[in-house]
């Protein structure tokens, strides 16, 4: 279990924290203080905002057309091949499942605190851990180019 | 009420259900900004690509865990961003050629707010050009290519504290900028 994080140390972590920099013990650590302080919490949201700004300042280009109909058929495939089954827990690959990409506070505790996958190796929550590009894993759901 | 209008947290609920026709109205609402995100953070066409469809299929899968807290659009942004940065720190070749960034491949960096013309977008590219330059370099390596700090401060040859005060002190700004916040 993490040592607890003062207020201070919180908000020195804070930047660290939403550029997904942070070790896993130290996200651990804030997701804990950032689920009990409002006051923190307050200064996340208003910090990630901002990046949200910067995330969505980018210059706009449209994706491949038929990526829409790629994705329709893998999502249908998928569904079909587990049709008996429910909704997965957690990705195939093993790694985290849906409570680590919840959005908000969650999304902050667990998609950022997926560990430097420099340093940390896979992260929690990919579904597609272990590759250099999900450009070489479609052969399934992509035409040939 | 048509799918075209109907809300994101609706959209996703109903992927929840396994509704494919859900999922192409979310996709077509949001796959450009997705897109574009991974596109500038990448900058491989081919490589965007597939985390665009990484990042829809991750929603499709997960739609039922979905907390309707906030926005969407940046919670989608906030995922495609983690996952570039995901790729970006398993390219090895990337990371072993870090220690030295030429000067060409720096100013080479995604300028992110250069082409845009929405009124929007107009407002972030006027409080990042209120950014020292040194502040907004260090912020763009940390936020676009996912560099750690400590990376950062060996590509700029600066101390780490330096680069850690430089990105808060950027994104203080920016806050003040575009939120209307006053000077702490």
């Amino acid at each position: 279990m993490a040592a607890p994080l003062s207020c201070d140390h919180c908000e020195e972590l804070l930047v660290d924290y939403l550029l997904h920099t942070l070790e896993p013990e130290a996200v651990q650590a804030m997701t804990e203080h950032l689920s009990t302080c409002t006051r923190c919490w307050v200064h996340l949201t208003a910090s990630e905002a901002v990046l949200d700004h910067l995330a969505q300042g980018v210059p706009q280009r449209d994706p491949p057309g038929e990526l829409g109909s790629r994705l329709l058929a893998a999502a249908v495939e998928g569904t079909l091949s587990t049709a008996s089954a429910p909704v997965p827990s957690a990705p195939p690959d093993g790694s985290a499942g849906p409570s680590s990409w919840q959005p908000q506070m969650s999304c902050s505790a667990s998609v950022w605190g997926g560990g430097r996958g420099m340093s940390s190796g896979k992260p929690r929550w990919c579904i597609s851990a272990g590759r250099r590009c999900s450009a070489t894993s479609r052969s399934s759901a992509r035409p040939s180019r | 009420m048509n799918d075209a209008h109907s809300p994101d947290a609706s959209l996703l609920a109903r992927m929840a259900q396994r509704d494919p026709k859900a999922l192409d109205m979310f996709y077509t609402r949001h796959a450009r900004a997705v897109f574009s995100l991974a596109l500038t953070m990448l900058g491989d066409h081919a490589c965007a690509t597939d985390l665009t469809q990484d990042v829809f299929l991750l929603v499709w899968r997960s739609a039922g865990t979905y907390q309707p807290t906030g926005s969407a659009r940046a919670w989608l942004l906030r995922l495609t961003r983690n996952r570039a940065i995901d790729e970006l720190r398993r390219d090895r070749r990337r990371l072993a050629s870090e220690s030295t960034l030429s000067e060409q491949r720096f100013h080479a960096l995604p300028a992110p707010l250069a082409l845009t013309d929405a009124a929007e977008r107009q407002a972030v590219r006027d409080a990042l050009a209120t950014l020292p330059v040194e502040q907004r370099d260090a912020l763009v390596l940390a936020f676009f290519q996912g560099l750690s700090h400590q990376e950062i401060a060996t590509c700029l040859r600066t101390p780490l504290g330096t680069i850690k005060a430089r990105i808060r002190r950027a994104l203080q700004t920016l806050r003040q900028q575009l939120q209307g916040e006053p000077d702490p």
